[in-house]
């Protein structure tokens, strides 16, 4: 007799679907599972053997083999234990198996027959709906992340026994539902309006936040660098549903998906300075995406950005041009989404206080030394500089109204419509991403500004990498403005925000 | 006749060639003095044999001869003195001692004058030297002061002395050469090593502009700290005036000064906020009786004799003739509420009241038209041109 059931596996943030066969045949008993399985995968069968045994099945003696196919795709996780079970008593016939067609099983099982979650849900859950499947089966605890996946039933499960029932008919549970607007949980955000003073740095914000620029602060400590990136979230375009899928895919391959429904809100992440190069790309034993891909359409924070080691920082820079990455692993490659916008912070020098010389005392060449840690391909991928100011008193104490979020937000949305319009259908949505062929047929200048670059052009030695970033954040801040062409007073700001002169930095 | 200019050019070369070899071994004054006290020439000390060695060494215990230089005196002491000159022949490096008449005049006065100096390039004539030295850590309003004070005395034919550092002393060079005037570094190692290695640019143009570089040291000396007040020694000898621009309370540039009061030069000080660290040790010189500057001028009257009363009137610090510059209104206010020292946009944005968009247009267009710098990305002062975008 012969049982066959589907499970699926995540490769990058997409999945495979997976079969799981289980033959029984008379002979000496035994279970053996096969199919390029790793450590933990082949240790299913004694989870399966033990929990169906308490569950209340008992296995007649007999040999049984199962095999999870396609044989040559490596299996890792823990995920397939119920779908070897549910093929297991599928094969001795205590389960139809017209029942099982067409239906997706996932899960850990534990040795008293309770499944437990697993990570990487819901790609699988997508996975199922495009290949037409009826309905899945999912640990409890994954049932909100899989029923964000529309027109398909999902039961959220709890125990081996429960799966069974409901196959044949005799179980009360019902498909977990949840409403969209339950998904959509407002997050109790951070207010620009918190912040006093620093009237340039939110401006460059809300320039970045336009159109997905990458921004390093430098300024000295204590002067909020910190506290305006963490705002930088709370005025980003709120996320279309697929945009939200596709970040909750990576958050649910990464296993951090658990307790909440899906990403809503913009994701931010701010990995410590200590933090590895393969948690910061991806990759590692079993590939998770890095904290990279975690930012996806989000934030990417890194505060003391000279204090990571050199080859963390390096790392970034690929992916920053090609908003992917791609982590070679000995058996397979994946390839996790990395669209974020870059924020770095750091300070000037190491005391912190460098130009103004009354209170730092660092020498030249110190203070070439802490920059020259950014190498200079890596500062050139900033679209946007700025050289935040120490608060006065005065701004801390005056309590003045600030704008906030909302209204920033308003904006930013207006000028990532305007893109978004112009780039249809290209593979782009921001004016970050445009390509050197993009910025000389949507970047166009006025008269008048097109005289002021060629002047700025020579007079500040830009090279040409500087000069289309330039060009591309004129082109956000026209977008801003509402304007077709870039005109001189927008491509004036842009100057302001390009990257400081290395002769200033370095001499 | 000519046979006597001969010789005396073959004694002048065999002189040399003795105190290349003696300043190869004997760096530091207080050596010099000890092998000299003892041998009374450098012709004894190198023909001296190890005997006589080795009693100096004996009794020159307070020296404190470490092996390795007692063996380095050994391998000069045997060393091809000759060929050593000549090599300093061919890399282009002049050396003078007390003997020569070109040594310079102001030197010989004073008390513990350098026996020797190599020099590339030209030594100064019958000019007025003012040295202008200060903090390598200085602030943009220390060396900024320099530079238009070193350009200045340039132009009016003074020629300025410094110590090729970082801040202060690069402004000073690069102001006076900007000036079109010569300029004169002294430096703490051999003569042909730019030390520090950023400043090569300034190095070659001071001697490409008729300056020079000067040094007591044999070439190929590297810089160690202990030559550094010592080489200040000589810019104080060297110069007829000393200009302190930005020194901190405790600074190399006060060694100098108390270097010039010895030697009884004029002490000049650029005025600096009471309460900049960077700035303490010139208002201390300027409590102490240093002559206050805040413009070239107030150096020129002590060394030019012509009618002082004609003075033309000293031009305010910085700013330029608003009136002449074809700038709009705005433009004016943004210009009027900077000055030398760096301001953050910020701040020009609280002061002038204006929104940061309409604020980028205007610096960029002040920028473009000469009248301001930016330094790094948010900063900005009035322009002179000591620092070019």
């Amino acid at each position: 007799m012969l049982g066959k059931v589907y499970s699926a596996a995540v490769s990058g943030i997409e999945a495979e679907l997976i079969t799981a066969e289980a033959d029984v045949k008379d002979g000496l008993p035994c279970f053996s599972m096969v199919g390029a399985l790793a450590l933990e995968t082949r240790e299913a069968k004694e989870r399966v053997r033990i929990a169906l045994e308490n569950s209340g099945y008992r296995l007649p003696v007999k040999r049984i083999t199962v095999n999870l196919s396609p044989a040559d795709i490596r299996k890792e996780g823990t995920a397939f234990d119920l779908s070897v079970a549910i093929a297991v008593l599928t094969a001795f016939g205590l389960v139809s198996e017209k029942s099982v067609e067409k239906c997706m099983f996932l899960g850990e099982l534990s040795l008293d027959g309770r499944i437990n979650p697993v990570s990487g849900v819901l790609p699988c859950v997508c996975r199922a709906k495009k290949e037409g499947f009826i309905q899945c089966f999912v640990p409890y605890e994954n049932g909100g992340e899989a029923a964000a996946v529309e027109d398909i039933p999902v039961f959220g499960v709890k125990t081996l026994k429960e799966v069974v029932e409901v196959l044949n008919g005799n179980g009360d549970i019902l498909p977990y539902r949840e409403e969209r607007a339950a998904l959509e949980q407002e997050e109790e955000k951070l207010d620009f309006s918190e912040v006093q003073g620093q009237r340039m740095a939110k401006r460059a914000l809300e320039i970045a936040a336009a159109g997905m620029h990458n921004v390093l602060m430098i300024g000295p400590p204590g002067t909020g660098k910190t506290m305006l990136a963490k705002r930088i979230p709370s005025i980003l375009p709120s996320l279309s549903f697929e945009d939200s899928l596709e970040i909750s895919k990576i958050y649910s391959v990464a296993g951090i998906l658990s307790g909440k429904h899906l990403i809503t809100t913009p994701p931010f992440q701010a990995p410590h300075h200590t933090v590895t190069r393969t948690a910061l790309a991806g990759g590692g034993r079993r590939a998770t995406p890095g904290m990279i891909s975690l930012a996806h359409k989000g934030v990417l924070f890194l505060d003391e950005f000279p204090e990571f080691r050199r080859e963390t920082m390096e790392v970034l820079r690929q992916p920053l041009e090609e908003r992917a990455i791609t982590v070679a692993r000995y058996n397979a490659t994946y390839t996790y989404p990395a669209g974020g916008m870059l924020v770095a912070a750091m300070n000037p020098c190491i005391c912190g206080f460098y130009p103004d010389r009354t209170r730092c005392n660092c020498s030249q060449a110190q203070i070439r030394q802490y920059i020259g840690k950014i190498s200079r391909p890596l500062l050139e991928r900033f679209d946007l500089c700025i050289e935040v100011l120490p608060v006065r008193y005065r701004d801390l104490k005056a309590n003045t109204a600030q704008e906030s979020s909302a209204e920033i937000r308003k904006r930013v949305e207006t000028a990532r419509k305007r893109q978004q319009e112009r780039y249809r259908g290209l593979a782009i949505s921001c004016n970050s991403e445009l390509s050197g062929e993009g910025v000389r047929k949507y970047c166009i200048l006025t008269n008048e500004a097109r005289e002021r670059m060629e002047e700025a052009f020579d007079r500040l030695m830009l090279s040409a990498r500087s000069y289309h970033r330039i060009l591309k954040t004129a082109r956000t801040i026209a977008d801003l403005a509402g304007t077709e062409r870039i005109e001189e007073a927008q491509l004036s700001e842009a100057l302001l925000y390009r990257e400081p002169d290395r002769k200033y930095w370095g001499e | 006749m000519e046979i006597t200019l001969e010789k005396a050019k073959e004694e002048q070369r065999e002189r040399h060639i003795l105190w290349n070899a003696f300043a190869s071994f004997c760096i530091t004054p207080r050596m010099q003095e000890a092998v000299l006290a003892y041998f009374e020439s450098p012709q004894n000390a190198l023909l001296a044999g190890e005997r006589e060695w080795s009693t100096f060494f004996r009794l020159a215990e307070q020296l404190r001869f470490s092996e390795s230089q007692k063996q380095r005196i050994r391998e000069v002491l045997r060393g091809e003195h000759e060929k050593e000159y000549e090599c300093l022949e061919k890399k282009g490096i002049s050396f003078i001692t007390q003997e020569d008449k070109e040594y310079p005049e102001k030197f010989r006065t004073l008390f513990s004058a350098p026996r020797f100096l190599y020099y590339k390039g030209v030594l100064p004539g019958e000019i007025p030297l003012i040295a202008i030295i200060g903090a390598r850590n200085c602030s943009h309003y220390g060396s900024e002061t320099a530079w238009r004070i070193a350009k200045k005395l340039a132009e009016q034919g003074v020629g300025i002395v410094s110590g090729l550092a970082y801040g202060v002393d690069k402004a000073a060079h690069d102001g006076a050469l900007s000036g079109g005037g010569p300029t004169y570094a002294v430096l703490g190692c051999g003569v042909d090593i730019c030390y520090p290695k950023a400043n090569e640019r300034t190095y070659d143009r001071i001697l490409s502009e008729g300056g020079s570089i000067i040094s007591e040291y044999p070439p190929g000396t590297q810089p160690l700290p202990c030559f550094f007040p010592q080489r200040n020694r000589i810019i104080a000898g060297f110069s007829d005036g000393i200009l302190v621009t930005e020194a901190r309370k405790k600074s190399g540039s006060l060694i100098t000064v108390s270097f010039g009061l010895e030697y009884g030069k004029n002490i000049y000080a650029v005025p600096g906020r009471i309460d900049d660290v960077v700035s303490e040790g010139c208002n201390y010189l300027l409590k102490e009786g240093a002559k206050p500057v805040t413009g070239a001028e107030d150096i020129l009257e002590d060394f030019m004799s012509t009618k002082p009363g004609k003075r033309k009137k000293q031009e305010d610090g910085n700013m330029r003739n608003l009136s002449a510059g074809p700038l709009s209104e705005r433009e004016k206010a943004v210009y009027r509420c900077l000055s030398i020292h760096f301001m953050h946009i910020d701040e020009i944005c609280s002061k002038t009241g204006l929104d940061p968009r309409e604020l980028a247009q205007i610096l960029e267009a002040l920028a473009r038209k000469g009248y301001i710098a930016r330094h790094g990305q948010a900063y900005y002062s009035v322009f002179s041109g000591s620092k070019q975008e």
